[in-house]
Formats: structure tokens, sequence, C-alpha cells
């Protein structure tokens, strides 16, 4: 029952965080400037590029660090806890899907983040470019295709590059089944980090704004909705572990698992984020303050892969749950 | 939750017993057989009178005889004195089962003798623990009054020195299954000249003692399942005090910790069961046919799915010998809040039937009890806030 981390394993969250606390957080603010986003973008890539961040759970014959999904939950919870801009998450998975499909070349160019994965969410491009590949999760299956050309538009989180287009050619393609597990699993660490990252956010200005006296967080109303982000924090973190251990023994109930990860933490981190921004008042409505980036990162992941619903039909799926 | 371990594994399965072989399996296999044969038949009767603890006595007596009670229980104390995983894989398995919890024996087994193996004489867990796990004296929590809910320290009821004996009068209530108990985990006044947690005494309580009056309140579910308890100049030997008198309250710390630590796990595990449950009538009936209800039931589904895991946490934690402390608020403030939404989604299924005095109509009310018991949700939310975020008071 590996469902603590391991002291190897939280290491990679720690690196990983102060990485991003350094190339983002404490960084240049990134803007709704779509160049200035691609360009800050852009250092941070080849910075994780350069650290194997996106072959972690990569088998090393093919380039990877040869971790396990654990591990790469613990670096997307890192991402998460800095709303990181870049296409980690589709390119991750993309580099799996290649890995999959059994080509060395495109897994290796993937991995050593020559060549970025952006995400197809409908007819949505998400964080690709021209000369870019996209992931598409299509009915049973998996696909990677050549992202084509594609119209930048506005999208409602600014450290998302959102656009339409229409993909080329397909490049690599794997059944949906073996991939959606670590997608949920991707996806749930990277909210778990957004509601780690509120919590403390919240907790911290609570502790110091002071009105009527004292600070706000003495008031019940105010330390409640704190207390809640904690609860919904420790019960997320459980089950991402859980759902990663899961991940990595090949337990039959993994995409189960997985899935409920990903409603417990989408559901926790709208909450989580919305709680922030009032914890916050009239600064937690401003575009300036960090607040409305969670907000918006957690609505966004929230539907990236399409409608809550289609993932509730895995976790609806088994008769019962099973013990041992 | 950070700082400790379990090997990694690779085992084609997560559960507790997956990265450890044969023992652990061959021991799921072994409680899963014998649950099988064993859980009553019966439901447990909502009666008022004996009937009740002697269902409860039976089912624990049952399980003590088959070597299932006291899993991590000391071996001179009648348990197995197994691992915390060996506890959480019979646990699981008496979910899988769907048998009845411990009932009027929960205190006497959750908090009393897990209180007393801490902190009690030699002559006091000589006396008291060995009849417990056998089915034979079931235990009452004395800690509630009128004038001390949620602010336990304030409590009044008196206990006076008189020689070698202690002579008690006052009121509690809340106390639940007092109708059925032997004895009550009293907390007494000693002293009223200090601070509030000064000068107050865990007191052994014979619940047979001259004085003793119990009235039973009938909650909203219509069962009687908490009473009011009245003590009037009820004597009692110095020799019950269990810690120092005027020491009781760290005494009594002990025992609520002793609450949200394993010893109930059983009852949060349950609720998966649970929800499995309605998701299985909800297939049949047709009811998931319903977005809406379909939708509830995957949300309390995944959300339940996490009490196990952060159960397998806590078994983590307390197999590195950590202590929670206030984590352990957050599970029981996540459990109850989860509880309270699939009582409603509950009676949300049965539809229209659910007008009647339905078994899951009475879950529905039996369970507005679980935010205001064992400390409200507004006191958990604060102990959370204050110790684990560290906001002001």
């Amino acid at each position: 029952m590996t469902i603590t981390p391991s002291p190897e394993q939280l290491s990679i969250f720690r690196a990983a965080d102060e990485v991003l606390a350094r190339e983002i957080t404490a960084g240049p603010s990134f803007t709704a400037d779509r160049r200035a986003l691609e360009e800050s973008t852009d250092r941070l890539w080849s910075t994780c590029a350069g650290l194997g961040w996106l072959g972690l759970a990569i088998p090393e014959d093919l380039g990877g660090l040869g971790l396990g999904a654990v591990e790469e939950a613990m670096l997307f919870r890192a991402l998460g806890r800095h709303v990181a801009p870049g296409p980690f998450r589709s390119s991750v998975l993309g580099a799996h899907v290649a890995a999959l499909a059994g080509d060395e070349q495109l897994t290796a160019a993937i991995v050593t983040g020559r060549r970025r994965v952006g995400m197809l969410t409908g007819s949505f491009a998400v964080d690709a470019r021209r000369n870019d590949l996209v992931l598409a999760l299509v009915g049973e299956s998996t696909f990677l295709r050549e992202a084509g050309a594609i119209e930048h538009q506005a999208g409602v989180d600014p450290l998302v590059l959102w656009g339409t287009g229409a993909p080329g050619e397909v490049v690599a393609h794997v059944r949906k089944s073996v991939v959606i597990a670590r997608t949920y699993l991707i996806v749930a660490a990277e909210l778990l980090g957004v509601i780690e990252a509120v919590r403390d956010m919240s907790a911290a200005y609570a502790r110091t704004r002071v009105q009527f006296g004292k600070p706000i967080g003495a008031f019940q109303a105010v330390k409640h909705r704190c207390a809640d982000m904690a609860v919904a924090a420790h019960a997320t973190l459980s089950q991402v572990l859980y759902a990663g251990a899961a991940i990595d023994a090949g337990d039959t109930q993994a995409c189960f698992h997985a899935s409920a990860a990903y409603v417990l933490a989408a559901e926790s981190a709208a909450k989580s984020a919305a709680d922030n921004v009032q914890n916050h008042g009239g600064m937690g409505f401003t575009w300036e303050h960090r607040a409305h980036l969670y907000l918006k990162r957690a609505f966004f992941l929230e539907r990236v892969l399409g409608s809550q619903r289609v993932v509730y039909q895995d976790v609806l799926a088994p008769a019962r749950h099973e013990f041992g | 939750m950070e700082g400790f371990t379990i090997d990694p594994h690779k085992a084609g399965a997560t559960g507790p017993d997956a990265d450890h072989g044969r023992t652990l399996r061959e021991f799921r296999e072994e409680a899963r057989t014998w649950l099988e044969e064993n859980i009553p038949c019966e439901q447990r009767p909502r009666t008022t009178g004996p009937e009740v603890r002697d269902y409860d006595a039976d089912w624990q007596r049952r399980q003590f005889d088959g070597g299932w009670a006291g899993i991590g229980w000391p071996r001179e104390y009648g348990g197995r004195g197994l691992s915390p995983r060996q506890q959480l894989i019979w646990y699981e398995e008496l979910v899988r089962a769907r048998a009845p919890d411990a009932g009027v024996f929960g205190v006497a087994i959750g908090h009393a003798g897990p209180t007393l193996m801490l902190h009690g004489s030699e002559e006091q867990k000589a006396r008291y623990l060995p009849r417990i796990l056998t089915g034979d004296t079931p235990w009452c929590q004395g800690f509630s009054e009128p004038g001390a809910g949620s602010d336990l320290a304030g409590l009044r009821c008196r206990a006076i020195v008189d020689g070698d004996m202690l002579v008690v009068s006052g009121q509690k209530i809340w106390t639940s299954s007092a109708q059925w108990s032997d004895y009550c985990e009293l907390l007494v006044r000693t002293d009223d000249t200090g601070s509030k947690h000064q000068g107050i005494s865990w007191v052994i309580m014979d619940m047979h003692s001259d004085g003793v009056n119990v009235r039973p309140i009938i909650d909203i579910s219509g069962f009687p399942h908490n009473c009011e308890v009245f003590f009037d100049e009820v004597r009692v030997p110095l020799a019950n005090v269990v810690g120092e008198v005027n020491h009781g309250w760290a005494v009594a710390m002990s025992t609520l910790t002793a609450e949200r630590g394993l010893g109930f796990l059983d009852q949060r595990l349950a609720l998966i069961g649970i929800v499995d449950d309605l998701l299985a009538y909800a297939r049949q009936s047709g009811q998931l046919g319903d977005d809406a209800i379909a939708d509830r039931l995957a949300r309390a589904r995944a959300l339940a799915t996490a009490v196990r895991s952060m159960a397998y946490h806590q078994v983590a934690a307390a197999e590195a010998g950590l202590a929670l402390g206030p984590e352990a608020a957050t599970i029981r403030t996540y459990f109850i809040d989860l509880q309270t939404t699939v009582a409603r989604l509950a009676v949300d299924v049965l539809g229209v039937n659910a007008l009647g005095w339905e078994p899951w109509t009475r879950y529905w009310l039996e369970k507005f009890s679980g935010p205001i018991s064992s400390g409200t949700r507004d006191i958990q939310r604060n102990v959370i806030g204050e110790r684990l975020l560290g906001l002001p008071r």
C-alpha cells in the first residue's frame, strides 16, 4: 500500500515547486498579451524540458526517467500550484501516447521538448501553435495529430494559449483506455495544486488582514472557508496518491480511482478558488491579484476533457468497490 | 501528511495487503470467509428494550469467539495484537459483508478501552478491559451537559471527596446508549477554584449504582439513541478515578483522540457500502436514468472513495507511529459533510417512497446528528483553522 508519498516522490514535488516559484510566481508577471505569454512560456519550457519533466514516467529506454504515475502527479501538483503556462499536461500525455504506440523517435522528440503537444477540446486548440502536435481524445481512441494552422484568440484562462484550428494528419494513436486513467490523474493533480495554493493564500491573508481590530481569520465565516479548503486539500491529496499508486500497480480499478480523484479535485478546486476570491475582498476581484488565475485555471481544468458527466461514467462503472 | 512512507510495490492491486504477499492476503481471505458464514441474518432491532443490547452483545461475542474481536487490541485484553493494516483489512471486510457495527459497544471498544490502556492503573486495566471485547460490558460517554456542549470544559457535574469515596451529583445529556450500558466514562468537576480546564476528573461510573437515573431521549428518527443521566449523591470509590484527581482534562483529550483515531474507521468506511447500495438500488429501479440522480450518485461515489484513501493515509501514519493531530478533524469534517450529502441523496433516490417510514428515511433523519455530535461541524472547522492553518482564535 503506497498511499503516502516516499521521500523521493516528495522531493520531485519540492524540486518542481522551487523551480516554478522562481520562474513563475517570483518572476515577471504574466499578462494577457499573447506574445509576452509565448515568450515567457518558451523560457519556462526549455528550463523544464532540460530537467527531464516531460518524460518523468516514460521508460528509460525511450529517453524518460522511468518513474511512476505518483511522481508524475507530484510534478503536476507543483505545476497547478503555480498556474504554470505551457503545454505540460498535453505534452506529457502525448509522450505516453507516442511511447505506447511504439514510436521511439516521436517519443524522444516530445520528451526532449523539441515537439510540443497541445490539446484539442471540442473544436478548440489548447496550448498549441502551428507546427506543434495536438492530443485528441475522441470516442474510444486517443490521437496525436499535426496541429495545422491555428487561429489564436482570447480564452478564459489568460495563461492558456487558446484558439481554433483545423488539425492535420494523425501521427500516432492508441486506445483511449490505456491513457485515460493517467489523463484523469494528471488533471486531478494540477487541481490539487490549485487547492493547496489558494488554501495557503487565503490562510496567509486571513492571518494578517485586520478589520474590526483583529485579523479576519478570527471570524468564523472566514476561518471556516479556509478550513474547508484544508479539508478539500487533504481528501484530494489522499485520492490522487491512491489513484497514482493504483496506476503504477496495474490495478484493475485504476481508472475508477483516477476518475474519482478528478471529480473530487474539480469540485473542490472550483469551490476553493471561488472562496479564495471572496476571502480577499476587493483585492481578490482585481486583475492584478493572482486569485483570478486560480479561479480560471480551476474552471478550465474542470472542463478541458469535456463535460464532467463523461467522467461520471467511469466513476459509476464498477458495480461495487473492490477490497483487497 | 508528509514525511513517512510505506514500501513500494508492483503487485497488480493497491489495497493494504498488496505488497505483503501471502500473510495479509490470507488474513483477508480468512476474514472474508468467516464473515460470510457468521454475520447475523436479522437486522438490529429498533426498539427500546434490552433486546437491543442483546443483539449487539451476541454479535460482539460471536466475533470474540471466532477470534475477530479487537484486531489491534493487546492479547492480554482479549485482542489479537495485530497491526493497524490488519485492522483496516478487517474493517474493509466488515463493509464488504455489510456487517452490523459495534452498536452499544462502540464507546467501550472505540474509546473507553483505549483511554484505560493509556491512563488506567494496572488494577483498572485488569478489571475492566477483559470484559469489553467479550461483549459483556457496554460503556457510555458522560461528557456533555446541558450547560457544557461545545464548551466541554465548562462542565459542572460535581464530585466531592468523602474519605476514599467520591460523591457525584449533577446531570449529563446526549449520553448515547446509557440505558444499555454497565459503565460510564464520566467527567466530573472535583475542584472549581482554578481555571475551567483544571479540577476535572475522569471517573469510571458503575451505571447500576444507587442514585443513577437514566432517561432516554427519542431523537428525530424515532430512536432513543441518547439519554439524560441524573446523578443524585452517587458514591464511587476514589479508586475509579482514571489518571489523577483534578487532572482529567488530559485524559479526556486522549478519549477524544481515540474517537478520531482508527477505532471508528469502520463507521467511516461503511459510507462506501452505503453509496454502493444506493447505486445498485438506483440501477435496479431505473432511477439511474435520471441524469440529476446519476450526477449526484457519481459525485457521492467519487467522494466516498476518498474516505478510503484518507483511511489508508491514517493507517500509514499509525504504522509510522505518528498521531494525526488536527488532521483528524479534517477527516471527520469531510466524512460528516459527505454523510449528510449521502443521507439526503438516499431519500431522493427513494422518491415518493421516502414519505413512508422507510429505513432510508430514518437514515436521513438519524444522520442529522453527525454535524452535532462529537464536536459540532463549526467546532471542527475552528480546530482546523486554528491548529492546522494557524488562524487566530
